[in-house]
Parts: C-alpha cells; structure tokens; sequence
C-alpha cells in the first residue's frame, strides 16, 4: 500500500510543477522532491504514506501562490515600468505605432458614437419597445407606407383590443403674433388626438397636457415644446395660464414638455406647440373625405398583455372588415404596425453598419502595422530577450512584459484617438445630411468611452498577439551565438509579417471598392436631370391664413405678391406651386382618374399627382413646354377647368397621340371635375433625384386656389440676396402674412443628396486611411527585407546582375504579396457587395470597372511604394556591403 | 511591509530554533503544508529567511535531490522580536482589560 501511495504523492507534486513559472520550476521541484525522498526513506509504514499523500497535496497551494506571486500587482507595475522605458527610449517608433492606433481607435469611436446615437439608444419614451408607427398600405401597390385617413384612426381606436389607443398628428404650421412685425412668426405647429401624449408616455416639465374634455371641446389651450418656451418666452416660470396668440384668437398655455421630448419621426425644433385635436367632429360632416384624405401621421402603445404580432393580427381582421363597410376608399387597404425604432431608423441604420464595417477594418488595418512595426522591432531585440531568458525570466514574464507594451501603445493611441473622435463627435451633426433621425444628438459620453477602451483592449490584443508569441520563441543558444541576431527566427517573423501585409491589402481594396461604388453612385445620382434648372433659384413657403384668405382669397394675394416680386431688383422670374420638386409638403396629394368614355377605376388612391402652380412656374423653374401652353392669368374659377400634363402622363395615357385638346376625368371624393387638357410640359423628380418622374397634372392656381404655397424665384446673382427684400415685400403686402421660410432650391436638393454624398465622403475617407497605411505596411516589409538581404543583393551585384535585374527582384517581391492581397480583396468585395445593393444607386455592387479601378489604384500605389526600396537596393555598392561582416 | 501573519511567526520561530527543512516545519508547527509553504516563500522573497541546498554527499548516499534548507536573517530576528513583543504587549493590555472589566 505504501508504495503506490508514495507513488501518487510524487504524481501530485509533478502535476503541480506545471503551476509554477518556467524559471523557477526546477528548483521548486526539486525542494518537493527531496523532502518527499527524504521522508520516505525513513517511515515505510502505510500510515506514514497517507500522512505523507495529505501533505504532499500542499504543493498545490504552494504552486499558486507562486504563480499568483508572479501577476502580483508589484510584479506586474514593474514590468509596466519596464514597459515604459523601453517605449520612451524609441520615441519616434512609439509616434508612428500610438498615432496609426489613434486614426483607427478615434474614427472608430467618432462613428459609434453617432451610431449609438441614432441606432443604438433607446427612444426617449417609456418601454419604447412597445410604441408602434401605424400606416395603412395598399397590398397592390408592393405595401408601401401610406399615411392613415382620420376615419380609419377613428374606426381602430374603435374596435382595437390590442392597441392602447392609436395617436394621430398632423405637422403644420401656426403664425404667432407679437406686439410689433419683429414678433410675428410662423412656428411649426402640432394637431394632435386625444391618445397621443397618453401613447408617448411622457410627462410635461410644467403644467399638463390635453384632458378628453379639451380635446373634444376643441378648447383653446396649447402645450409647449421646450425651445419654444426657451426661445420665445425666455423660459418664463409663470408661463402656465398665459396666452399665446394665434390670429384670432388667445389661447391659453396649460403646459411645457421637457428637453427631451420630441414629437416621434421629427428633429429637435421641428415641431414647437401642440394644439388639441378632435378627429371625430372635424369629420363627422365630412364622411367621405375622412376615408379619402390620407396624411396624418400616427402611432399606438401595444396594450398590456399583447404581442406585437396579436396586434397586427386583429389589425388586419379590422382593416378587411372597415374595407368591407368601405370599398370605395378602402378596397385593398391594410394597416402596417412598425415598432416606432424601426419606422424612424429604417435606412439609416444599414448605411452606418456598412460604415462601421469599413471603420472597423481601418482599425484592422492600423492593428496590422503595429503588429508590423513591432515585429521588426523584436528583430532588433531577440538578443535582449535571449538575455533576459538566460537571467531568469520566464516566458510568460517576457510575454507579458511585450503585452503591456502593446497595451501601453494602444492605451496612448486610444487617448488620442478619443481627441480625434471628439471632433468628429462634433462634426458629425453639422456635416452629416438632413434627414439621419437623432444625429444632433450625438455625444461623446460614457458609452463612447468605453467603446474607445474596449477598442483600445483589442486593438492592443490584436497588436501585440503575433509579436508576443514570436518574439519569446528564440531559441536561447542559437540567438546568443549568432552576431546578426537569430536568422530562422527572422525569417520566421517576415513571413508573418508578409502575410499580415496582405491581409491589409486585401482589406485596402475592399475599402476602395466601396468607396469607389458610392462615389459613382452619388455621380449618378448628382447625373440625374431634375427635369428643372436648380441654380440661382429661391424657395419661399407661405401659408395663408384661412380666415382671412379661404374661399378663393389666395390667388389675388398671391397674384399681388408674384407681381411686386417680380419687380424687385435681381429678379428674373417669379411664381409659386403647391407641391414643389424635391420637396416633401403635405398639399401633395394623388387622384384616380380616367379619360372620357372610360369607367372609372376602383378603389382609392394611386393615380395622378396633382399640384397648383401659378402663373410663371413653368418659366421661373424653366421647366420646358412642350405643347400647348402654359398658364395663364385668366385661369380662374370663372372659366372651363384646364389643366397642364407632364410628359410621363402625356406618354401614358395618350400613347402616340398630343393629349392638348383631350378631355380628363378626376375623381375628388365623390364628385368627379372634367378638364380640359391645355399644355404638355417636362418631366420634374419629386422626392428626390432617385424617384422615376410619375403621371402629374398641373391645375391652375386660380382654379383651385390653395393656402400654402412655395414660391420659386429665380435670380440674377446670389439668391440669398433678395431674401431680405422678399420679407419685406411680403410684410409690406399683408403685415399678419409673415414669410414662412426661405432657402435656396440648392439647399432643398442637399436634403435629399446629403445622404449619398456623407456615405461616399465617409467611405473614402475610410479607403484613403486604409491605403495609406496598407502603404506603409508594404513598404515597411519591402524596405526591412531590403536591408536583411544588403548581403545577397550585394553578392548579386558583385557576381554581374545589373542594377535593374535587382530592382525588378525587389518590385517583384513586393508585387507578389500585393496581387495576392489584391485577388482576396477583390473575392472579399463581391461577397460583401450584396449589403451594398440597396443602399446603391445606378450602378451593381459588383461592378467590374469599379472593382477593377480599385485594384489597380491601390497596385499602383504599392509598386511606388516598392520603388523606393527597389532603388535603393539597385544603388547598393557591392564592395561595400561584402566587406561589412 | 505588512506585519507578519500567525503562520509567518510560527514558521520563522521552528527556524530560529534549528529546523531548517520544509517538512520538519510542519512537524515542529504542526501547521499543514499548505499553510507552510506559501509562508517560506514569502519570508524568502521578503528577505527575513535565506536558503541553500544542503550538502550533495548526504542525498547521493540516500540517492535523491539535495534538500532546501532555510536559515534566518539577520532582518528575519528583528521582525520576529518585534512580532513577538507586539504579541506580548497585546495579550498585556487584552488581559488588563479582562481584569477591569471582571
């Protein structure tokens, strides 16, 4: 018994070794060993062996406390101050290594920074989870989005079990009086249900919000965003139970929502005053329009206890059943239930993970020359490590000790790269394009920061793995002996590094890829015509009021304002449309229609676009007249209804004939009008450039005089410069009719540009870091594996190659590793190309020339990176490098 | 440097006193090995202990490795002093306080 237990006491102790350090493992063993040998040569007795096997099982907390000795905090902060030194003794390699680290860690961050802004954090209502966008949606026409009708909302909010209430506002726009001109504005203004602040869930910073009573009562009080309780009423303590007014009227402030409140799809500032709104008597007298008229916006609460899918479930159940009540406005019509998030960052979300993508391979990419960088400059300290292997440190000491530097490099790159993030942090909500939800409110905050720290860790993980691990693998005796350092290790590290290499062109042309497949999709889309010329032109929004201008009103006053335009000094053209190109506005609105002597079509919706221009549209937006003629001043309510056709409607529905003298037919909510058809004119896009032009119409102004409208004024220079001039005019012509914005046509074509052009400015940004440092890398590689092979090229040289033999074995060299990071770039652009379909415009993810284009951009870059070395090693002198050894 | 823990103190005393081995520690301190152990490491390292092999011709005879012996320090005596008198003045005044409170 004795012997097998003595046996496994001695088992126990060899297990345990293989807890302490390499260093110091022998002699721990052998104290083990010998006091176990000792023991046993002097009791042999069974008892003693148990004794023995008890205490031998001490070795294993012996062995941890060794090796818990070895990452005690006082060993550890001495190889950081190690670590340190040796970092401080190379200032110039620690710049290059931390500032490379700092361009990927800070562009990473600035990027998930607004990432985290727009997709990542949650929206500022209660359990946001369960807030839903509602819209109906024609399953004929592919499902897509519509706004909901006030009698439908009417009908859910009915019948539905499974929604809490469904919330409907309409964006407008209220003109606010002051005591003089200067105090007169026009503030972007809420109607909102009864449901919609119970939906949102948010309490108001002062005050309350609507009760049922005033919002059945229509009464005439109003809630307060935060800017405009800031902005307008210098943020008043008393503010509640004063008046606002409103043209006609004083209404009374009951509330103030706070900052963080925001009317759901809108940015700060976009909706500045709520206003109680009852669907139910608003359209009550109105049964047909209140099925027909589709324009409001609208959410709901899933109701406690239901899922989202019970929810559209018993939705769909109630929109078959009012379409069956309703077949005229409501065959074919389904409801849609989005989760709120996904309705307001649909789009933006894929284009900014495509972007981290990419920012997360330049962060690869400065990962890899670090590594580079440090593995030359394990090269250069194999001996030091031998040395200090030979002293008495342990592997895992010298692996770690590589680590911290690595660590203490990312550390110094991610502080910097945080500074740079902070000024993309910055930059992000005044560069980036209209139209990205929540953008302004990107920060840099504790998410962000440890983002950076996070990316910071890894980046060192990744830096330091290679060089670690490969720089403690010398053999100690063949490192000490050679003069010139260990060659196989060597030779060992510029294959690593070769492969590392590329890898980074490889992820060099991915990026370039990309960046060339969104510069030539903005091309095209910047390509498109917009059926109009946008260059010096100006955009004025009015909306008159209705009391004073409804019933026909509108069109002397606009005739009157057009006129003093025109006579302004700059002027070229003036005149003014309802809905205007690249522009979104709620009078934009379609009809069915049909030509005489055809049925009329069933169901609601679809059909031609209707908008009002003035006289003088056509002209001042210089949009072509193509038969016929264009509008006219004697176009009122008094003559035969005309209207004007755009190519499209031309082309379609009067296939090969001139429509001019045609008869059409439009249905308006159960009357149907009859034009006469008086002019073709050129296609325009509306809603952006990436928009095929669709049948429209063009009624006149005077026939159907609306309220709002965009004037366009074409100018001789600077459009901005008449600005001034036309608030005044309009001032001067009804001083209660401010102007209600003015932009250039310019700007209002940015908004929808703006995304495209940010992503393919983002994107090659990102490709033009990473061929710089894939650039770097090669020529690293290229220039070290120069000077390795001073010798051979020497020999070379010496034994009759000439000069272009060696430049041409150098280019070669490097041009062998950048065509095989360049194929694996290329099969990597393809499979990531099917992300890109969506986002793309024009062109094929796939496409050859572009793909090709950024091969051969960056294999023209390499080989002048080559150059350089392959020169210097075609200038070597033979006799010199021979004799050195 | 921290004081000296109750393990320490035991292990350096069988030292003073003339045991030398690991094992014989135990016997002397009846304290089990893992307790012993991790304490002579880091009397070693803190420099109150010093070891040496002990002399080959002894393990060749018994045909196995040299034994670690531990010696005291000059340092190692004054911390144990001073442990100790520490010691004593704690249970002097505990008992002190014992008295007044009985």
């Amino acid at each position: 018994m004795a012997g097998p237990l003595a046996q496994l006491s001695r088992r126990i102790v060899a297990l345990a070794a293989f807890l302490v350090p390499a260093a110091d493992r022998e002699r721990w063993k052998q104290e083990w060993e010998a006091e176990l040998a000792h023991r046993l040569r002097r009791e042999r007795t069974t008892l003693a062996a148990w004794t023995l096997l008890r205490q031998s099982l001490g070795a294993i907390p012996h062995a941890l406390f060794i090796l818990k000795e070895e990452w005690s905090l006082e060993m550890i902060s001495q190889d950081l101050l190690y670590a340190m030194r040796s970092l401080v003794n190379r200032p110039l390699f620690v710049t290059a290594a931390a500032l490379t680290l700092a361009v990927g860690i800070g562009a990473n961050a600035a990027l998930f920074s607004v990432i985290d802004a727009v997709v990542l954090r949650p929206l500022p209502y209660p359990e946001p989870e369960r807030l839903l966008s509602v819209f109906e949606s024609q399953e004929d026409k592919g499902g897509t989005r519509d706004s909901p009708a006030p009698g439908n909302v009417l009908d859910w909010n009915r019948y539905s079990m499974t929604l809490e209430g469904v919330a409907a506002w309409w964006i407008h726009s209220t003109t606010l009086l002051g005591d003089g001109f200067d105090d007169t504005e026009e503030v972007p203004s809420a109607r909102v249900t009864v449901h919609f602040f119970p939906a949102l869930t948010v309490e108001p910073l002062l005050g309350r919000t609507f009760t049922p009573e005033e919002v059945t009562g229509q009464a005439k009080v109003s809630v307060l965003t935060y800017e405009l309780w800031q902005r307008r009423f210098g943020a008043d303590p008393d503010i509640l139970g004063k008046d606002v007014r409103f043209k006609n009227a004083s209404w009374q402030i009951i509330g103030v929502m706070p900052q963080s409140f925001r009317t759901p799809g809108t940015l700060r500032g976009e909706v500045q005053l709520f206003k109680p709104w009852d669907l139910e008597s608003d359209y009550a007298a109105k049964p047909n329009q209140a099925r027909d008229w589709r324009f409001l916006r609208a959410a709901a609460r899933i109701a406690p206890g239901f899922t989202l899918a019970e929810a559209r479930a018993e939705m769909d159940t109630i929109a078959a059943s009012i379409a069956e009540d309703h077949p005229k406005t409501n065959h074919g019509w389904g409801v849609e239930l989005v989760p709120l998030r996904d309705a307001l960052i649909g789009n933006a979300k894929l284009a900014l993970t495509i972007l981290l993508g990419a920012v997360g391979l330049v962060l690869l990419l400065a990962c890899a020359n670090v590594t580079s960088l440090l593995l030359v400059r394990a090269s250069g300290r194999s001996r030091e490590m031998a040395v200090r292997t030979a002293l008495g440190a342990s592997r895992m000491r010298l692996v770690r000790q590589l680590f911290l530097e690595s660590f203490l490099l990312a550390g110094v790159g991610g502080a910097l790269g945080l500074a740079l993030a902070r000024i993309g942090v910055y930059a992000a909500p005044r560069f980036a394009p209209a139209g990205i939800p929540r953008i302004e409110e990107t920060v840099l905050d504790t998410r962000v920061i440890v983002f950076a720290v996070l990316a910071s860790g890894a980046a060192g993980i990744l830096a330091g793995l290679a060089p670690a691990f490969q720089g403690t693998t010398t053999k100690l005796a063949e490192t000490l002996k050679s003069a010139g350092g260990a060659v196989s290790a060597d030779r060992r590290r510029h294959r690593l590094r070769a492969l590392i290499v590329g890898a980074e062109i490889a992820a060099a042309v991915i990026l370039l890829a990309g960046s060339g497949l969104f510069l030539r999709s903005f091309a095209r889309v910047l390509a498109v015509d917009p059926g109009f010329d946008p260059d010096n032109l100006l955009v004025v929004r009015m909306r008159l009021d209705g009391e004073a201008y409804g019933g026909g009103g509108a069109h002397p006053y606009y005739t009157r304002f057009l006129e003093e335009i025109r006579a302004l000094p700059g002027v070229v053209a003036a005149g003014g449309t309802t809905g205007l190109p690249m522009d979104e506005l709620d009078t934009d609105f379609e009809r069915p229609f049909w030509r005489t002597g055809e049925p009329r079509p069933e169901g609601g919706g679809g059909g031609v676009q209707i908008r009002m221009p003035t006289m003088g549209y056509f002209d001042a937006m210089r949009i072509p007249l193509l038969e016929g003629r264009e509008v006219d001043i004697r176009d009122d309510r008094s003559r035969p209804r005309v209207l004007i056709v755009n190519e499209t409607m031309a082309r379609r529905t009067w296939p090969g004939e001139s429509p001019v003298a045609k008869r059409l037919h439009i249905d308006y909510q159960g009357y149907e009008a009859i034009y006469n058809v008086v002019g073709v004119v050129g296609d325009t896009r509306f809603y952006g450039h990436k928009n095929v032009p669709k049948p429209s119409v063009y009624i006149p102004h005077g026939q159907n005089p609306y309220l709002p409208l965009n004037i366009v004024v074409r100018t001789e220079g600077d459009p901005l410069s008449v600005a001034p001039l036309i608030r005044q005019t309009a001032l001067a012509v009804d001083p209660a009719q401010p102007v209600h914005s003015i932009m250039t046509m310019e700007q209002l074509m940015g908004g929808y540009t703006g995304q495209d052009r940010f992503a393919a400015f983002l994107m090659t940004l990102f490709a033009g870091v990473a061929l710089l440092l894939a650039t770097i890398g090669i020529y690293g590689v290229v220039a070290y594996s120069v000077s390795q092979r001073q010798r051979e090229l020497g020999l070379r040289l010496a034994l009759g190659a000439r000069s272009t033999d060696i430049t041409r074995l150098v280019l070669g060299s490097g041009f062998r590793i950048a065509s095989a990071g360049a194929l694996v770039g290329l099969a990597g652009a393809v499979l990531a190309s099917r992300y890109l379909e969506t986002i793309l415009f024009g062109i094929s993810p796939t496409d050859p020339a572009t793909l090709i284009t950024a091969a051969a951009v960056l294999m023209g870059t390499v080989l002048v990176a080559c150059y350089l070395p392959a020169r210097k090693a075609a200038r070597l002198d033979p006799t010199l490098t021979l004799r050195y050894e | 440097m921290r004081p000296l823990g109750q393990a320490q103190i035991r292990v350096l005393e069988a030292v003073v006193g003339g045991t030398g081995y690991g094992f014989d520690i135990m016997d002397t301190t009846g304290l089990p090995s893992g307790s012993v152990y991790p304490a002579l490491s880091k009397l070693e390292k803190n420099g109150l202990l010093r070891s040496r092999w002990e002399n080959t011709s002894l393990a060749r005879r018994e045909k196995r490795p040299p034994r670690r012996y531990y010696e005291i320090t000059p340092s190692g005596r004054d911390a144990l002093s001073s442990a100790l008198s520490q010691a004593r003045d704690l249970a002097r005044s505990l008992a002190k306080a014992v008295k007044e409170a009985g």
